[in-house]
């Protein structure tokens, strides 16, 4: 039963969800509406899970001395504190909530993600190599896109490289991209209808 | 080692100083660059400029301070474009992160112009889930928003007073770092029949191009120069179109190093 339970109501709600996207009655709607509002309070669960695995996480690392263990504490302070003034106080433009985030968080995030010119720079010099006829085409594409995404290249080229940029993103990627979109759809597809069957079942836990 | 050899082999703390030297450089010195707009991003901007007056446009706020530099100079040029012509703009977040960025987008553009909150603007916050926020606003934006971010009630807003669901929004543009663009086409775009227009990070631009040319997207602003494109359009230029010459001079940069990388390469191997 305890295995039997999901999958028979998995098996239904799948079937009548199928059934209503097809259906545009009223009630139908009111159906979608109403399955809508218990997923959006499913999913508020899943944001306390991830704050109990976060607390439990650096709390863990504390205890043990572990590796860092001040930064955990920064890491639950900062949660603690942004937490308390979001929830007690106001969240628009110009109060406390918006400062810490202004002037804490998004200069922090802002910088991490910023690194990556760095990397991608010497990445790019290490990995763009024509070492066969596929790299060499790869390489290619890479500087005139690279040339075509900056006004620069567009000067140095007569506009040449903006409209390369733009024949190699709306015919041979989008070729490529739209193959690979729909065989990932029809994986979901084969997935979904093997979860609906009871066939996959490792969503319930276990191997079988 | 042979200068051929090092060539091969250039340490990556050189390669470091040189893009950081360049950056810094770039932004100093002044370099007037000419920016042409293209096909996607003019078919947004033209879209906005077609509108009449107290039309609606839905921007949702998808992304995070990562994503700030490219994406938050796009929606301000949006934001501006809009509250100029008259054009009423809700903002939402499916991205947690994207309230902040959505509240000093709006409040500088709306302070500027003169736009009042409620009445020509609204930045209506996060709620948690994608998708079901996505069909929710379908039904009824004020039920599944009950408060802005303010925490004003939004059934009473003058915004509101034409504005229920989709059927009532002209645009909806998903300013996104991650895969957001797909749940806005899937449920809002084919459900709901809204029309949709994204603007992406430029690692992001490709994957979108077949939405482009099925018509499930009516424009597409792309990365950084996209968004330098769109502040050249609406007359205002900012941080975009400044952001070109230091991206300009990185780019120039690492084409060099990938030319030097080959030349090295080659020369090595016919030694050997």
């Amino acid at each position: 039963m305890k295995r039997t339970g999901p999958l028979v109501v998995c098996f239904i709600f799948a079937i009548i969800m199928m059934v209503q996207a097809f259906v545009p009655h009223p009630f139908s709607e009111d159906f979608l509406q109403l399955s809508n509002n218990h997923l959006m309070v499913m999913s508020t669960f899943a944001l306390a899970i991830g704050i109990s695995t976060f607390v439990h996480l650096h709390l863990t690392k504390i205890r043990k001395n572990g590796e860092g263990w001040y930064f955990s504490i920064v890491a639950l302070v900062g949660m603690v504190v942004t937490a308390t003034v979001g929830i007690f106080g106001k969240t628009e433009a110009g109060t406390l909530y918006d400062k810490i985030f202004f002037y804490i968080q998004n200069p922090m995030q802002s910088a991490m993600f910023s690194l990556l010119a760095f990397f991608m720079a010497s990445a790019a010099y290490r990995a763009f190599r024509a070492r066969s006829f596929e790299a060499t085409l790869l390489l290619l594409a890479a500087i005139i896109v690279m040339l075509g995404r900056v006004p620069i290249g567009d000067l140095m080229t007569g506009g040449a490289t903006s409209k390369i940029t733009e024949f190699l993103f709306s015919v041979p990627n989008m070729a490529a991209k739209r193959a690979i979109m729909l065989g990932v759809s029809l994986g979901v597809i084969a997935t979904s209808l093997k979860i609906i069957f009871g066939i996959e079942r490792s969503w319930l836990g276990g191997t079988d | 080692m042979s200068i051929f050899e090092w060539l091969l082999k250039i340490d990556r703390k050189y390669i470091f100083l040189v893009i950081g030297v360049l950056v810094l450089a770039s932004f100093f010195i002044p370099f007037k660059m000419v920016i042409k707009d293209t096909v996607p991003v003019k078919n947004v901007y033209d879209s906005i400029e077609k509108m009449d007056e107290n039309s609606c446009v839905l921007i949702s706020f998808d992304f995070d301070p990562s994503a700030e530099p490219e994406l938050l100079p796009m929606s301000k040029a949006i934001i501006r474009q809009c509250l100029r012509n008259k054009v009423k703009v809700v903002a939402i977040a499916l991205w947690p992160q994207g309230v902040g960025l959505a509240e000093n987008s709006l409040t500088t553009v709306a302070e500027e112009i003169g736009a009042k909150r409620g009445k020509d603007w609204v930045n209506l916050g996060w709620k948690v889930g994608m998708f079901q926020v996505v069909l929710a606003i379908g039904e009824d934006i004020t039920k599944t928003f009950s408060k802005d971010n303010a925490g004003t009630p939004t059934k009473n807003m003058e915004i509101f007073e034409k504005v229920k669901n989709y059927n009532d929004i002209d645009l909806v543009i998903t300013l996104a770092a991650g895969n957001s663009p797909d749940t806005w086409v899937t449920f809002a775009g084919t459900k709901y029949k809204a029309k949709i227009a994204a603007g992406v990070t430029a690692v992001m631009a490709a994957d979108y191009y077949p939405y482009l040319q099925t018509k499930q997207m009516i424009g597409l602003v792309n990365g950084l120069k996209g968004a330098a494109e769109y502040e050249t359009l609406v007359g205002k230029p900012e941080k975009a179109v400044r952001g070109m010459t230091p991206q300009s001079a990185i780019h120039i940069a690492i084409i060099l190093f990938i030319l030097l990388g080959n030349i090295g390469y080659f020369l090595t191997k016919n030694k050997k």
